[in-house]
This record gives C-alpha cells, sequence and structure tokens, in this order.
C-alpha cells in the first residue's frame, strides 16, 4: 500500500469530481495547443504564402512591363539626366500616329511638354533670398491618349483639366497645403463618376488659387512624397502649357507606360515597332520598376505579418484567461473534496500518516488530472485544429511538436498541482483530534 | 508501565466558555493490561484518548508511552511514533470508504512502510474470519465486518497499546461480544487496551475499570 494507490482508488471512486479536474485541464491545454499549432500553420501558411504572392508578384510586375519614353531623335538624354528637363520637340501628330497604329507592345499614352522653371514662378510661394534660384519642373500634359485599335484601358495618369495644377509634395508643402487622400477619394470620384456618367465628372476641388507665369491656375492634387523629382513637379494642362512654352502642337516626348514585351530585350523589340511607326525618334527605358516590385513585395509581407500578430495577439490574452480560470476551478474542486474527506484525514492522521503524505495524497490527485488531462487536452486540441485548417496549412506532421507536447505533459500537472497547492495544504494541516471529536 | 497519565487536564476554550473536559487525571496502563473508562457522554472519555493517543496535546500533566513522552517529538516524528506503537478503534470505524477490506488493513503501511505488510494483513483478516470479504469496501459490509475490518487495521503494525473508543457502540451483542474478546486477545499476546465506553458489557472484559465524570476520576473500581 502506498499514497499513488490511495490517490488511484479514490480517482476511480470519485468519478465525477475526477471527471470535471479531467476536463478542466484538457479545456485548458485544448486551448493553448490549438491555439500554437493554430499560429504555427498561420506562420507555416504566410510563409507559403508568401512566397507564392513574391512569385506571383515578380510574374505579374515582370507581365505589366515597364515605363518607356519617345523622344526626337536629336535629343541630347544627358541632358534628361542630368538637367531633368527636354530642349527638343517633335510635332503632337506623333501621338495621334501612334495612337491609331496597331503597336501591341505600348499601352498608355501620355504626351508630355516638359520645362525646367524656377520656384518663384508661382507667387505664392515664399522664398529665402538663398533660395530664389531653387528651381522645379512643369509638366503639360492632357492625360493619356486612347490606343484606336485596343480596348480602352484604365488610364494610370488622371488628366490634368485646362485652368487646374497638380503639384509634387515639396511643391504642396512651399504652399502649406498636406497631400490629397488618395484611395479614399479616388474611389468617391470613381462611384460618382459612373453614377453621373463619364461625360459629368466630378468638378475637383480647389485647395488654392495660384498665379503662374502670369495664369491663374486652381491646384486640385497635392501628390503624396515619392522621393523623387515628381516631388519638385507641378503638372498642368497639355495645350496651356504649349501655349505658355511656345510649343504649339508640339511636344518634348511620349511617355508610355506599362509596356508588354515578349522577349528578354523588350526596349530592343519596342524600339523595333517603333521604328516603322515613327521614324526620327528614340526610345529610352523610363523609371526602375525593381522599386516598385519591391515595394509591392514589402506591403503584401507586411499585411501577411501584421494578420500573424492580430492572431498572436489574440492567443496571447485568449490562452492565459483559459489557464487561469480552469486553473481556479481546479483550485475549487480541491477545496470541496479535502471538506468531503475530512473524516479520511482524520484516520490517515491518526493512524500515522505524515502531513507531507497528506499533502502528496492531495497533490497526487491534481497531477494524475494535470497528466491525463494534457494528454486529453492536446489530442483534442491538436485535432480539432487540424481537421479545420485546409490542407495548405501543412501537414499533421508539420504541425506535430514533440516539444510542445513534452513541455505539456510537464505544465499541466505542475499548474494542476499548483492549483490545488492551497486546498492540499489545509489538508496536511488539519488537526486529527478535531475531525475524530467530531465524528 | 506501556502508558502512564500524570495529572492530565485538558479544557476547551469557546466563544462563550470554558469547559473543561480533563481535571487533573492519573491513569497507567502496563502491558497485558485491559482497561475501561466508564462515564456518561460528554464526561471526557474522548479527550482521555485522545490525549493517550498523542493526537491532541493536553494543557498540563504528561503523558508517557512506553517512557517516551509523545508532545516532547515533533509533529512527523510523532506520527512516526503513533504509527510504531498505538493502534486506534473508534465507534464509526472510520473506514476509507472506496478502499477494500485489504486495502484497508494495509493504510497504516503508507506510514510505516512496513516490508510485510500484505501477509500480516491477509493474516489479520483471516483471524478474524473475513477472507471471502478481502475487496469488499465498507459500504459492502456488515457493522459488525466493519469494526472487525478496523479492528484488523488497528493491529496491522503490532502495537503496543489499543486505544479503543466504544467500539462496541454501534454492534449487536455477538459482534460486541467477538470484538471484546479479540481485543481481550490482544492484551493476552502482551499489548495494553484501554476502552473508552458506558457499555456495562464491555466494562465485563477489562481487568480494571476507571470512572469519569465532569472531568474527574470518581472512584476506580476492580472489574
Amino acid at each position: 500500500m502506498n499514497v499513488w494507490r490511495l490517490v488511484l482508488r479514490e480517482i476511480s471512486h470519485r468519478k465525477l469530481n475526477f471527471v470535471m479536474g479531467l476536463v478542466s485541464v484538457a479545456v485548458a491545454v485544448g486551448c493553448f495547443v490549438g491555439a500554437r499549432t493554430l499560429l504555427l500553420a498561420d506562420e507555416i501558411q504566410t510563409e507559403q504564402a508568401g512566397k507564392a504572392l513574391e512569385d506571383s508578384m515578380r510574374k505579374i510586375t515582370k507581365g505589366l512591363g515597364f515605363n518607356i519614353l519617345i523622344l526626337p531623335e536629336d535629343q541630347d538624354v544627358n541632358e534628361l539626366h542630368t538637367e531633368g528637363t527636354l530642349s527638343k520637340s517633335m510635332p503632337y501628330e506623333y501621338v495621334e500616329r501612334l495612337a491609331n497604329s496597331k503597336i501591341v507592345t505600348i499601352n498608355h499614352l501620355l504626351p508630355l511638354v516638359v520645362r525646367k522653371v524656377r520656384m518663384s514662378d508661382i507667387d505664392k510661394i515664399e522664398l529665402e533670398p538663398a533660395e530664389l534660384q531653387a528651381s522645379m519642373f512643369v509638366i503639360g500634359t492632357h492625360g493619356e491618349v486612347p490606343l484606336v485599335h485596343r480596348d480602352m484601358k484604365k488610364p494610370l495618369e488622371d488628366h490634368v483639366p485646362a485652368g487646374t495644377m497638380v503639384v509634387g509634395f515639396q511643391i504642396g508643402k512651399r504652399l502649406e497645403l498636406k497631400p490629397s487622400k488618395k484611395k479614399a477619394a479616388r474611389k468617391k470620384s470613381d462611384k460618382k463618376n459612373s453614377a453621373q456618367g463619364e461625360g459629368q465628372k466630378e468638378k475637383p476641388k480647389t485647395l488654392k488659387t495660384v498665379n503662374f507665369l502670369g495664369r491663374e491656375f486652381k491646384i486640385t492634387k497635392v501628390k503624396a512624397e515619392l522621393g523623387n523629382r515628381d516631388d519638385s513637379t507641378i503638372w498642368i494642362n497639355l495645350s496651356e502649357a504649349q501655349e505658355m512654352f511656345d510649343s504649339k502642337n508640339l511636344v518634348n516626348g511620349i511617355l508610355a507606360l506599362e509596356c508588354n514585351c515578349a522577349t528578354i530585350d523588350r526596349v530592343a523589340e519596342i524600339r523595333k515597332d517603333l521604328e516603322a511607326i515613327l521614324p526620327g525618334t528614340q526610345v529610352i527605358e523610363s523609371g526602375p520598376p525593381a522599386l516598385a516590385r519591391a515595394e509591392a513585395r514589402n506591403q503584401a509581407k507586411q499585411v501577411a505579418v501584421k494578420n500573424l500578430e492580430q492572431h498572436q495577439s489574440f492567443a496571447g490574452i485568449l490562452v492565459p484567461l483559459v489557464v487561469v480560470g480552469c486553473g481556479a476551478w481546479i483550485g475549487l474542486l480541491a477545496f470541496g473534496n479535502v471538506r468531503q474527506r475530512s473524516s479520511e484525514i482524520g484516520i490517515l492522521r491518526a493512524i500515522g500518516l505524515k502531513s507531507a503524505q497528506i499533502l502528496l495524497i492531495f497533490l497526487g490527485k491534481a497531477i494524475v488530472i494535470g497528466l491525463i488531462g494534457a494528454i486529453v487536452g492536446y489530442a483534442a486540441g491538436f485535432s480539432i485544429v487540424i481537421s479545420t485548417l485546409p490542407e495548405s496549412s501543412g501537414a499533421w506532421s508539420q504541425l506535430f511538436a514533440p516539444d510542445l507536447l513534452v513541455a505539456t505533459l510537464l505544465t499541466a500537472p505542475a499548474i494542476a498541482a499548483l492549483a490545488s497547492w492551497i486546498p492540499a495544504m489545509l489538508a496536511s494541516r488539519q488537526d486529527p483530534a478535531m475531525i475524530l471529536q467530531a465524528d | 508501565m506501556l502508558l502512564e497519565l500524570q495529572n492530565v487536564s485538558k479544557t476547551y476554550h469557546t466563544a462563550n466558555s470554558d469547559v473543561c473536559a480533563l481535571d487533573d487525571v492519573t491513569l497507567s496502563i502496563d502491558a497485558g493490561q485491559f482497561q475501561a473508562v466508564q462515564g456518561p457522554s460528554g464526561c471526557g472519555k474522548t479527550t482521555l484518548l485522545l490525549i493517550a493517543g498523542g493526537l491532541l496535546a493536553p494543557d498540563s500533566g504528561a503523558v508517557l508511552v512506553d517512557g517516551k513522552n509523545p508532545f516532547s517529538l515533533p509533529p512527523n516524528d510523532r506520527a512516526q511514533f503513533r504509527a510504531a506503537n498505538i493502534g486506534f478503534v473508534f465507534q464509526q470505524f472510520h473506514l476509507i470508504p472506496y478502499l477494500g477490506v485489504l486495502d484497508n488493513v494495509l493504510a497504516p503501511a503508507i506510514a510505516s512502510g512496513r516490508p510485510d505488510a500484505l501477509e500480516r494483513a491477509q493474516e489479520l483478516i483471516a483471524h478474524f474470519g473475513m477472507q471471502d470479504r478481502l475487496h469488499h469496501v465498507p459500504a459492502q459490509l456488515s457493522t459488525g465486518e466493519r469494526q472487525r475490518t478496523a479492528l484488523a487495521r488497528a493491529l496491522l503494525n503490532e502495537p503496543k497499546i489499543l486505544l479503543a473508543d466504544e467500539p462496541t457502540g454501534n454492534l449487536d451483542h455477538e459482534n460486541a461480544a467477538a470484538v471484546l474478546g479479540y481485543l481481550k486477545e490482544f492484551t493476552a499476546g502482551g499489548g495494553a487496551v484501554l476502552l473508552v465506553t458506558h457499555d456495562d458489557r464491555a466494562v465485563e472484559y477489562a481487568e480494571s475499570v476507571t470512572n469519569i465524570d465532569g472531568g474527574k476520576i470518581v472512584a476506580p473500581q476492580p472489574a
């Protein structure tokens, strides 16, 4: 006869008390294991999704192509790179010719008039004496020219109506204007446009009215900070720019956005296509596409990580709550058990059991409950989560963590014993004389 | 002397009053002696037994069991001392409800760690004629069987002293006689029995009877 035999006999005698304790431990362990397995599955899924996303982003962004700039043949490209401006022109008719062609390697056409001007040319920009020579770029554009033989695509650049002006971040800052809220404004505007029809577009809100080179312009948009020369650029209507810079029916370049090419040497392919349509022009690649791809990938990764963090914080609150609740319940059950067994405690003390042995009788029971509860809870929590997860979350062998099982088998009995500690202490300190006299 | 109580007094303090359970009680029992303590309910008999068994410390006086004062020992040593020297039998049997007869008889072995406990338990159970009830739990036993089980448990560790608190209180004449016979048998083997009772039948088996009333010994009588 030993304490453990006594514990097991008592468990088999008072099954309800044991089952209630067992369920409590199983629920706590189940929640913990379930949450951990779910998070592990989430991590695997995020990792897999991240890889898949990265791959598809690579393909998509590659498929989306890149931007090119069509310039007059005699334009010195160095001037563009060093000065940021273009001094040579070509007829506006080139744009129409390209739009009417059957070219498939180009998607969006944006004719431009580009000039470098002084910031002080806008009347409301106040400059320090040292900044008087500070320059900015002005781009005249009337939005995209549709390609006649292609389906109309959603424009990548907005139309700039006559008399209005869109300014870059730095210019906006000088004018004490904050960047416009892009998504909300655009969605709202799109909704309204579709409701009103294409012909009745919503009138953009005027943020400020300025005088630029003797003409009045209403600023309708401030672009977000991009960290490139666009931050120091203003966009006005193409026709107005042509008039203001003596370039009637002329453009400095045609920006073609999202060009698609089947071959690796994509610029060469476009050059070959354009040679036949626009002789006397040259083609250069505009803007680094790698930057856009990296940004898209980073954003996707950030969203995945944020989702994972949300799940982690939820589990971080739920699991301790359940563990504490179940621990309290086990403590209450143990307390009830001690009260129920007071006569037994009295006689065991009378026949010579030490207080440590009485303590062990109650802690032993808690340890047995914790151990069996851990096995049941682990099996239940793991199986329930596995059965609810999609196949892509990883095979059960991937999600099964032996270290978690071992930790659970060690921790659950320890927590159950801890929860039963106070009732067990009370039992071990009971005065046998008082109990036997009461009986 | 196996058991000596010298000028033992015990008072219970309650919120409303103090109750003197024992007042200057002196008592001694030698090996092979069967002593009965008689008195009305509430006269202090059970208190006397608990003090003699080392379970309840007296307010004053000395208790010596086989020459040792159990209350001078630390609690764990006192428990060990009790397991080795003293057996208890109660009116309410105090059997552990979820253990069968064999396990109930073996319970004191948890404390003593006696290596031949199983053989000794089987021997005692057979002696008390209960070998066919080995795995019956107390609820499946008659009152006589329960008391015989309690007696077997008390004797497992071969104590020197057996303290019996109204062991026949819940038994019919036949079973009471059997239990008292076993107690007498124990003294014949060199053990000492202190029986507290108000049952006149029990007194017939004792060699000496001490009468207690109001916590005081009133008149020792030869049996």
